[in-house]
């Protein structure tokens, strides 16, 4: 039993990901606003599949050497989720007016090259990489929250972005700590580093929940 | 003993994370949730003015038709009753044919002024309303509507209603007497049947007749028009009575429906 729940868990980036998209296939979701969440849904669905499917079946299968190492993907997966939630919240106008907003995916998108290229190894785990994920995307988060309470604004509950922060907010916040330091954690203390990651995945369904919500949110408003 | 320090520190990090998020989550919450309570009682607040503003102007609307119609009654009925009997004064058989034929016609245009006024006064003052209640009160109305045979009226109200509220009786008057003089007015009618029921401590008056009707889309569009200013008072004592009013389109007539809830 504890077994095939390790099993769910694992899988967890995977399926959890077919929750937004069975909404978004079922359902007749306002997608107008939603675009950037819809292509980080499913780009991340196939990053994360090939992600477990390697990690899994690497030697049952005898995958090719270049699938033998997740780490590339999982730093791929960073990129896309980063740049289309800083395009989600580009759509919002958060967190600054004007040319701004335009400029930051560039200037994140430019940090990580300089950081593979001067810091950190492509074909590992990118420590900065992630921690700069998780700041600037919490960065964002509060910016929304900021600007809701200081609004009119109060029934913010039945709206998609609500939903689709909150989700985001609590796995970036969760994944903080996680991410600070995994790469040497995933060297040092293996074990200690899947039982964390299992953390990360449940962060992750949450997020994949939330994203659900707002997505059901739009398909009722 | 480096591990250990790591493991704590991670899970730490993660549990005061956590504990933040969820604690900024939760005030941001509650703070909505007074805010939306906030919005709330304004828009209540803004309800019950407007609510207000609008008995304000039907009973000051109630009482101009009062004092018109005691005007007409008391003074110009007065004058002229007076007319007539002056008239009365006047001897035909001295009169020369010419002038016979004169006198003839102002006593009749007198009699029609008289009765006319009557009608008028009687129309604007509640006293059948609030002597014999309001299905009585419907009832000579649609019989005086009725009387000229252009229009057939027949009337079926539910026995069961009795008065609990004058104002209230009269503004259920007031919008049953506006809209059937929009039918006699505009529709080209025939027939025209008015039935009531009581059911569920909801009071349903059906209009129905078969001439040309309004559509609720018409009605809304009239009502905020200038020259709707009838269907706008019927709009005012719907809120006011916190009732509904549907116009519907029927397969040989139009049906005005009026629902409104009453005190068991």
């Amino acid at each position: 039993m504890l077994k095939v729940a390790h099993e769910i868990l694992d899988w967890s980036e995977a399926w959890a990901l077919l929750l937004p998209l069975g909404v978004l296939a079922f359902k007749k979701a306002d997608t107008s606003r939603l675009k950037p969440v819809i292509v980080f849904s499913l780009v991340s669905f196939v990053l994360y599949f090939l992600i477990d499917f390697s990690w899994k079946f690497k030697y049952d299968l005898n995958l090719p050497e270049v699938f033998h190492d997740n780490r590339i993907l999982y730093n791929i997966a960073s990129l896309v989720r980063t740049l289309c939630f800083m395009a989600f919240f580009n759509q919002l106008r958060l967190p600054f007016k004007g040319k701004a907003p335009l400029l930051l995916p560039a200037v994140f998108a430019g940090f990580a090259l300089l950081d593979f290229i001067f810091l950190e190894k492509f074909t590992l785990f990118g420590n900065y990489l992630h921690l700069a994920e998780c700041i600037i995307l919490l960065v964002y988060c509060m910016s929304y929250y900021i600007r809701i309470l200081k609004s009119d604004q109060a029934d913010v509950f039945h709206t998609p972005a609500f939903w689709i922060i909150t989700g985001l907010t609590l796995y970036e916040a969760v994944n903080l700590p996680i991410f600070m330091n995994y790469g040497n954690i995933s060297e040092s203390m293996k074990k200690f580093a899947i039982d964390l990651w299992s953390v990360h995945n449940i962060a992750f369904i949450v997020l994949c929940l939330f994203i659900t919500r707002g997505l059901l949110a739009s398909a009722r408003n | 003993m480096q591990e250990i320090d790591i493991r704590y520190s991670i899970i730490v990090g993660i549990a005061v994370m956590l504990l933040l998020i969820v604690s900024f989550l939760l005030v941001f919450i509650i703070n909505q949730r007074k805010k939306m309570e906030y919005q709330r009682q304004i828009q209540q607040m803004n309800e019950q003015q407007q609510n207000q503003l609008i008995e304000a102007a039907v009973r000051s609307e109630e009482l101009e038709r009062h004092r018109i119609a005691e005007t007409l009654h008391d003074e110009v009925g007065a004058i002229l009753s007076s007319s007539k009997l002056h008239f009365t004064g006047i001897r035909p058989e001295q009169l020369n044919e010419k002038e016979r034929a004169v006198y003839e016609k102002g006593k009749l245009l007198l009699d029609d002024a008289i009765q006319q006024v009557r009608g008028i006064s009687h129309n604007l003052h509640s006293n059948i309303l609030k002597e014999f209640g309001l299905n009585e009160a419907i009832r000579h109305f649609l019989d005086k509507v009725g009387k000229d045979e252009l229009l057939k009226t027949t009337t079926n109200l539910d026995p069961g209603y009795t008065t609990q509220n004058t104002e209230k009786d009269i503004s259920i008057y007031r919008m049953v007497q506006e809209l059937v003089n929009n039918i006699l007015k505009h529709a080209g009618s025939r027939e025209l049947l008015l039935s009531s029921t009581l059911q569920d401590n909801q009071l349903s008056i059906n209009i129905f007749h078969d001439g040309r009707g309004l559509t609720q889309d018409m009605f809304e569009k009239f009502r905020f028009n200038k020259e709707g200013l009838g269907l706008k008072n019927i709009q005012n004592r719907i809120i006011l009575l916190k009732g509904n009013i549907h116009f519907m389109a029927e397969p040989d007539g139009n049906k005005v429906s009026i629902t409104i809830p009453v005190n068991p």
